[in-house]
């Protein structure tokens, strides 16, 4: 890919983000008057937008890269079309994580911290990445196949274990961890390293995968073309693996599971980019920041008529279920 | 991962549940029983039973309920068997969402299902009655309702100030609180005491922290205790962050000291005279020109 065209894909992807947060911005806050809260620091229409409006786009934005990048990345080192971010067992190790540091928290200390959750999350990530990629190994190697069947079961084990928790347990505590979880983007003040977290997240996410793209288009060809290429394919996915294991393990801790955007926004740019990562890997950073922020920018503009804010996860699942299947008889009717 | 993808009705639902309901658990020798023998599947009802003077008539109670003494059959949805073993002629429920299979299945076992609904002041009097009425104790329950009735006309306000604007918390999440939008008795409870709630919306509604800055609330009342909000100051502490809210800048951030408010029944008698003297400082803390916007 030459440098112009390097240039031309970073120039789309800043103006997708860039209309997206505008966007967002404007159907989001449908009580706030914008020219009030830029021309009056003293308002309330002011620090809604400062403290909480843009704080959460820029959390939604750094979000939704997150999940666009490893879910393009993930797609490409698994070979499989229906991997997402969530494969390798980390939204289930974070669950059972948040869940169990908060009961932990609720029983020794009088009044525990809202972080508590987040850092439980993401040590809950990290040893379900721990565990898949231990058992997911053939002697030493990293197996695609046994890896996704190891997190699927990892996955299924946190939720019986989160079931037992919530039987056994405080059901106040774990039942409001589970909503947290469903997948919300929010800022508060009161919690001023959540915003930074995420925006390190993404960071992380795109600088791990954007120096191996290349790399990603010779794994499409088969391991051992690639091979015979000069790539190691196992080393390259454990590398990546545990690289995006952080940032994504993260993301969910703080935000919980946002669906579809990681399995449904890397197929959408592949219909219009093709298979070269060079091009797929960016602009699913860009296009799934944009497609999770307006998401969460329609469930707060319906906030007001339904009287209550839903998950952003339930938007993007209700938009990217039926997006994916589009797109799936889209190919079908190509390939045919 | 299953419980992940449930809506967020029905674990706000659980979440409701427990927040009116009571809480500990009694195991010991059956009580003679009265008749109809009743298992009680609802904390809130269980008082009820209790305050019409019913205890005797208990046979089986959840482990959420107040009832020592009597068998616990189990949680809010208990395995039929264990009911059943309680030989109860009356089985009482309070109609959550969680409860509707089980429901049914006693049902489907010959035992006489009653669903008592308490979500308003008018159920938790309608229920009383009702269960007044099963039980036979039709006076004791009458007077339990007049008792309320008084007090709560002796803690209605007098004058005419315009309503104290109260943001009722469950919880708060990031970004984000967990409050009722109305058709409670916690709203009723509010209203009667010269309050007013915030949110129009579902019974139990997220709304995100822009709309409590843009409503202004004047009281920040959190209904019941829990682990990150023990009491008063840890609440005021969180919310300091927000100095521009009427209620913080003026001191007005309370958490309610158990969890008599946020459970429905007879009992709020007891909370009426608190909650109206919480309600009566938030009014005494505005300032001292009502045309001044807060």
């Amino acid at each position: 890919m030459t440098a112009r065209r390097q240039v031309i894909v970073a120039l789309v992807g800043v103006a997708i983000i860039a209309v997206a947060a505008l966007l967002a911005l404007i159907i989001g806050m449908p009580t706030v008057d914008l020219g009030v809260a830029l021309s009056e620091p003293t308002s309330w229409q002011h620090q809604a937008l400062m403290q909480l409006q843009l704080p959460r786009i820029v959390q939604g934005l750094a979000v939704g890269a997150v999940l666009g990048v490893s879910g393009a990345a993930l797609q490409g080192l698994l070979r499989n079309p229906l991997a997402d971010p969530y494969v390798l067992g980390v939204s289930g190790g974070a669950a059972l994580g948040s869940a169990s540091v908060s009961l932990v928290a609720g029983a020794l200390m009088s009044a525990a911290p809202l972080a508590i959750a987040p850092l439980g999350g993401f040590a809950g990530a990290l040893l379900a990445l721990f565990i898949v990629l231990a058992l997911g190994a053939e002697r030493g190697v990293p197996s695609p196949l046994r890896m996704l069947l190891v997190g699927v079961v990892v996955n299924a084990l946190a939720g019986a274990a989160l079931m037992v928790l919530a039987a056994l347990g405080d059901a106040n505590t774990v039942q409001r961890t589970l909503v947290r979880l469903m997948g919300t983007l929010g800022a508060d003040p009161a919690e001023p390293l959540l915003v930074p977290i995420v925006v390190f997240a993404a960071l992380v996410a795109v600088a791990s995968v954007m120096p191996h793209t290349l790399a990603l288009n010779l794994l499409a060809l088969g391991d051992d073309t690639a091979k015979s290429l000069g790539l190691e394919p196992e080393r390259l996915r454990r590398r990546l693996f545990v690289l995006l294991s952080l940032p994504v393990g993260a993301v969910v801790a703080v935000t919980g599971l946002i669906g579809f955007a990681g399995l449904v926004v890397p197929h959408a740019v592949r219909l219009m980019t093709g298979p070269d990562h060079r091009l797929l890997v960016p602009l699913s950073a860009a296009c799934g920041a944009a497609f999770v922020v307006l998401a969460d920018a329609t469930v707060s503009a319906l906030a007001g008529p339904l009287g209550t804010e839903l998950p952003v996860g339930v938007v993007t699942a209700l938009v990217g279920g039926p997006v994916f299947l589009m797109l799936l008889r889209v190919r079908l009717r190509g390939a045919g | 991962m299953g419980i992940l993808t449930h809506g967020p009705r029905a674990l706000a639902t659980i979440f409701v549940a427990l927040m009116i309901s009571g809480c500990g658990s009694g195991a010991s020798p059956l009580p003679d029983a009265a008749r109809p023998r009743v298992v009680s599947l609802a904390p809130a009802l269980t008082a009820i039973v209790k305050a019409v003077g019913g205890a005797p008539h208990l046979v089986g109670v959840t482990s959420f309920c107040d009832a020592p003494g009597v068998p616990v059959v189990g949680d809010f949805s208990p395995r039929p068997e264990a009911v059943l073993a309680q030989r109860p002629e009356l089985v009482l429920m309070a109609g959550y969402e969680t409860q509707a299979t089980t429901a049914a299945a006693l049902a489907g076992l010959g035992l006489a299902v009653k669903t008592l609904p308490l979500v308003t002041l008018a159920d938790m009097r309608a229920t009383t009655r009702e269960v007044g009425r099963l039980l036979t104790r039709e006076g004791a329950a009458d007077a339990v309702i007049a008792d309320f009735d008084l007090v709560l006309a002796k803690a209605r306000p007098v004058g005419g100030e315009r309503p104290v604007k109260v943001l009722l918390v469950y919880d708060v999440q990031p970004g984000f609180v967990i409050t009722t939008g109305g058709g409670d008795h916690l709203s009723e409870v509010v209203a009667a005491l010269g309050g007013e709630n915030l949110v129009s919306g579902p019974v139990t509604a997220r709304i995100g922290l822009e709309r409590v800055l843009e409503g202004a609330p004047e009281l920040i009342l959190h209904v019941a205790p829990d682990a990150r909000f023990p009491d008063s100051a840890a609440a005021t502490k969180h919310w300091s962050t927000w100095p521009g809210v009427p209620a913080v800048g003026r001191g007005q951030v309370v958490v309610y000291p158990d969890d008599g408010f946020a459970r429905n029944g007879p009992h709020l008698a007891q909370v009426l005279p608190r909650l109206s003297a919480i309600i009566a400082a938030a009014r005494a803390a505005r300032p001292a020109n009502p045309g001044v916007a807060p």
